[in-house]
């Protein structure tokens, strides 16, 4: 079976008059799409569209030629399709075993012995196995964000929705999500908003920045990073920049021109992010 | 314990004290049979599978009221069409084409109990449906209830069918 | 009983022999070994999961379809907490009107008048994007969101109205009177339902809960409790309970589509 491919049309959504979202034409291609942009710039607005919790004002969706405004077409990629969202909503009362039940039963795994296999399945994947029996809102904000990561995987969806995995993890739980991403990417189109562009850039094929509601660059993680060929820079000596990075305690990282007593560096694709997102860039657009 | 290989009878009296490895080496060994067994009287996998599983926690549970009189399998047996008969229960009854099929399939059994005797041929004379009800019941082991339930018809209709079956090989014989 | 059954129960001694060849090393084996294998899993989870809760066991006892029960023991507001503080309330509603006779309020006026809230903010308080944690899940899950809301409707309905039944014996007069509460508190609820269908759950509910006590009060200052509460009022109440409860499944593809409330 292969990946959904989910194309966008005319897609617009507002709160009160001022678009979130407003893209004219995309395709998320199957496997995994980082999706890049600054708060406020439509990303979570974006995903909850994709995952069927808000609809658009205007334009469609559609996965796999499943379109999402139809009933019939939006049951038919609910049954395939894993959502996390952005903050830890969880009910803090509920013990993480009932919780794992609970989302089973949602996507209607049953009998309760096939559920009790989904719940160790779940809490192996989230790291949890020792917390089955914890209250929720014991959990540490790690602990919840692998747990919610774990749900949108529960039952093999083939298209998932994440919305900043990675946040609030350690680095040795962050490689470990970023490798449950990349597993079986052959079957499974994934959309993962995320600030790590370049943890994630090497497990996805496929990036969009998103400013403004609008896609300011879609193409491969290699094109992003190229937009910022010549304008990538490391000093030690502190400097005033807006994209200026703290690399250590002498070594300073720019993206725009040259300042003085700098070295020339190797663009990342975190790199031609920042080129896109400031507005300097070479190519403005990048290949659609 | 290498070379040492644990007969049933022994299985399940350390299953009935709790051997949870017992259990596995049980399952491993009757699982197969019995799905195939099961699969000849339901067509749905995930019901076969759903019975096959109840049945091995059945028999965690009740291994110590195991009698060492009969096979092991015997009793694995009776437990496992009954847990089939209680998962048919909660479905809606087979369709006529279904109970056909259940048939013919069940009545593959019976050449491996009666081998090709003039018996066997017998046998192989009745119709379809006198076929499915002899096997459900005297291949089966199963009451006339829960035949009816396992072929989806009444429990009049297996009675009057048993009693034609008996009837014509009467005749045969 | 004849030879040939006589025959088939003695074959029947060796069942495993009945299956004949299993499929060996070949076409078939893989599915049957995967589906061995998985069956062994699942009777360790199984083994291995901690027995259920005791409303799961009750509910799985009495009937209740497997996929149901996860969903009624989930019911947020369904905490014993809430349940304490609604019976707190209401006693104390009770007692404090005892003590004010002389003004005119009896008991059973105050019990009617409060009991058809508990259900409504039970209600309200079990379904919706405010109340929540996990309702952008539900509604981007499989399963009907619709029905998830009918589940726990009904299991606080059900629930609470228990809970007034109790509260009901304990008062001290009013005859049938004491059941009085049960058509109005079905009319107001099915009504929130029906409206949350366009509108915040929570937003509707505390329109139609102040509606009610209004209402209420307006007419008890103009008749008894035995008239306020009596025939008529009990006929417009299940009259709108069907109503409502009509309209609510005919609106109900209005809790599946996204954005659903």
């Amino acid at each position: 079976m292969t990946a959904p491919v989910v194309a966008l049309s005319n897609l617009q959504r507002s709160y009160g008059s001022k678009p979130v979202v407003d893209i004219d034409r995309a395709v998320l291609p199957g496997g995994t799409t980082a999706l890049l942009g600054p708060n406020g710039s439509g990303k979570t607005t974006l995903l909850e569209m994709l995952a069927t919790v808000a609809a658009p004002d205007r334009g469609s969706v559609l996965v796999d030629g499943n379109d999402l405004s139809d009933p019939a077409q939006q049951l038919t990629v609910r049954r395939s399709l894993g959502y996390m969202a952005q903050e830890n909503r969880l009910p803090s009362r509920m013990r993480v075993r009932e919780y794992c039940d609970y989302v089973a039963a949602l996507k209607e795994i049953g009998p309760r012995r096939a559920r009790l296999q989904w719940t160790d399945w779940l809490l192996h994947q989230a790291d949890l196995v020792d917390k089955r029996d914890a209250r929720m809102g014991t959990l540490s904000g790690g602990m919840q964000r692998r747990l919610l990561l774990a749900q949108s995987l529960l039952g093999h969806p083939r298209l998932v929705v994440l919305d900043e995995p990675l946040v609030s993890l350690d680095a040795a739980h962050r490689s470990t999500v970023v490798r449950l991403i990349a597993a079986s990417a052959g079957e499974r189109t994934t959309v993962v908003a995320t600030h790590h562009s370049d943890e994630l850039a090497a497990v996805c094929q496929h990036v969009i920045v998103l400013i403004g509601g609008r896609v300011a660059f879609a193409g491969p993680p290699a094109a992003l990073a190229a937009q910022a060929d010549g304008m990538v820079w490391e000093t030690p000596t502190p400097i005033e920049h807006p994209s200026v990075r703290a690399l250590g305690p002498n070594r300073f990282r720019i993206v725009g021109p040259e300042p003085a007593n700098a070295v020339a560096a190797q663009p990342t694709v975190h790199d031609g992010y920042l080129a896109v997102a400031s507005g300097i860039s070479g190519s403005f657009g990048g290949s659609q | 314990m290498s070379g040492y290989v644990a007969s049933d009878v022994q299985l399940l009296a350390a299953i009935a004290n709790g051997d949870r490895l017992a259990l596995d080496e049980l399952y491993r060994r009757h699982a197969p049979w019995l799905t195939t067994r099961l699969s000849r009287r339901c067509g749905q996998p995930d019901v076969v599978d759903t019975a096959v599983q109840d049945t091995f926690l059945n028999v965690w549970r009740k291994a110590s009221s195991y009698k060492p009189t009969g096979e092991v399998a015997a009793w694995i047996w009776t437990i496992g069409i009954r847990r089939l008969i209680d998962q048919l229960r909660k479905l809606p009854p087979p369709t006529p084409v279904e109970a056909a099929q259940f048939a013919f399939v069940i009545s593959e059994e019976v050449p491996l109990a009666l081998g090709h005797t003039p018996l066997g041929q017998a046998f192989a004379s009745l119709e379809p449906e006198l076929q499915s009800v002899l096997a459900a019941t005297a291949l089966d082991g199963l009451t006339n209830r829960e035949a009816a339930h396992l072929l989806g018809i009444p429990t009049g209709t297996v009675k009057s069918r048993l009693s034609r079956a008996r009837t014509l090989l009467k005749d045969l014989a | 009983m004849n030879e040939i059954e006589r025959q088939l129960g003695a074959a029947a001694a060796d069942p495993q022999h009945l299956a004949g060849p299993i499929p060996g090393p070949g076409s078939d084996a893989p599915l049957l070994d995967r589906r061995i294998e998985n069956g062994l899993h699942a009777m360790h989870a199984e083994l291995d999961a901690p027995s259920e809760p005791r409303l799961a066991r009750l509910l799985r006892r009495i009937g209740v379809p497997d996929l149901v029960i996860p969903l009624v023991t989930a019911t947020p507001g369904l905490r014993r907490s809430w349940f304490a503080a609604v019976t707190i309330a209401v006693l104390f509603a009770l007692s404090a009107a005892s003590n004010n006779q002389a003004v005119g309020v009896d008991r059973i006026g105050v019990f009617l008048t409060l009991a058809p809230l508990v259900p409504l903010l039970g209600v309200a308080l079990a379904f919706g994007k405010g109340v929540d944690p996990t309702h952008d899940l539900v509604v981007a899950a499989p399963r009907d969101t619709f029905a998830v809301f009918l589940i726990r409707a009904t299991t606080v309905l059900i629930a609470s109205s228990i809970l007034l039944l109790l509260c009901a014996v304990v008062l001290p007069a009013g005859g049938a009177y004491r059941l009085a509460w049960l058509l109005p508190s079905l009319a107001i609820t099915a009504t929130t339902m029906w409206l949350s269908a366009t509108w915040p759950a929570q937003r509707v509910a505390a329109v139609i809960a102040s509606g009610w006590v209004l209402g209420v009060l307006v007419a008890s200052g103009a008749a008894s409790t035995a008239a306020t509460f009596g025939p008529v009022m009990q006929g417009l109440s299940g009259a709108l309970a069907v109503v409502a409860s009509w309209a609510l499944f005919r609106h109900r593809q209005h809790f599946n589509g996204a954005g659903g409330r």
